[in-house]
């Protein structure tokens, strides 16, 4: 599920963000860290939102 | 020195001038950085001021060089016996046109919590370790905007659309960053296609 992928993503971000001391690398993968949280957030909405499939 | 500061200016006042960009030197060496990196700075932020940039926007110039990456010799060393980690010069907050006013630099928050591993310089190891994450990092946006190019077609609505568009461009532009970096880091290059097993968007 892409919620899932989006979470997992922040969480693969923000081990790389932690595992090193540069800034160029901690810039790139704190960006990408809370754009996938923020992902994953607007995906929760957009999944409300939808109605019911079945 | 009223009119033309540069031209009548003392060396006493010269010195008075350049206090802030000492003042952050000393703090960021306290900080761990290696004399090597606080000097570079430094006297790169000296150079700027003298060429009329007042502290803070020298200071600001080099930290800017230092994050965009333009300039990779400003790349900060911390030192061996550095117990923390050191990355940003502070951006005081500057009084409009006091140029030569040796203002206190802002003393905020400005460092982070020490990273588990790893120093400012990157080992062969590291790059390949990273490279190799980064490689599966490229494949995962690289499916995910064609996952948000299927769903953007697919959700009714404008406000919903928006919301899908926001995350396509965002992970598009993730594609960019993510391969750009992968270059930097290896040499490489490493472009990928999505896989074709994409994921659904139902909610099962």
């Amino acid at each position: 599920m892409a919620m899932d992928d989006e979470y997992e993503a922040s969480e693969e971000y923000r081990d790389v963000y932690l595992r090193y001391d540069h800034p160029q690398i901690r810039n790139l993968f704190f960006r990408l860290m809370n754009d996938e949280l923020e992902h994953a957030t607007r995906f929760n909405y957009v999944l409300q939102a939808l109605p019911d499939e079945g | 020195m009223q009119q033309q500061p540069m031209r009548q200016v003392s060396p006493d006042q010269l010195v008075q001038a350049l206090m802030p960009i000492v003042t952050e030197a000393n703090r960021v060496f306290d900080a761990g950085a290696s004399m090597q990196s606080v000097l570079r700075e430094a006297v790169l932020a000296g150079f700027l001021m003298g060429r009329g940039a007042t502290p803070t926007q020298a200071m600001e110039t080099v930290l800017q060089w230092r994050m965009s990456g333009m300039a990779p010799g400003l790349m900060r060393q911390m030192r061996s016996d550095a117990g923390g980690a050191v990355r940003t010069l502070p951006a005081p907050a500057e009084a409009p046109g006091a140029g030569m006013a040796p203002g206190a630099a802002g003393e905020s928050a400005r460092t982070l919590p020490m990273p588990v591993g790893g120093g400012t310089t990157l080992t062969p190891r590291d790059r390949e370790t990273l490279g190799a994450q980064v490689q599966k990092f490229i494949q995962d946006q690289a499916n995910a905007s064609a996952f948000y190019q299927q769903l953007v077609e697919q959700v009714p609505g404008e406000d919903l659309k928006d919301y899908v568009q926001h995350a396509l461009d965002d992970e598009r532009e993730h594609y960019r960053l993510l391969t750009a970096f992968y270059r930097d880091l290896t040499g490489r290059t490493y472009e990928t296609q999505p896989q074709p097993t994409l994921p659904t968007c139902g909610r099962a």
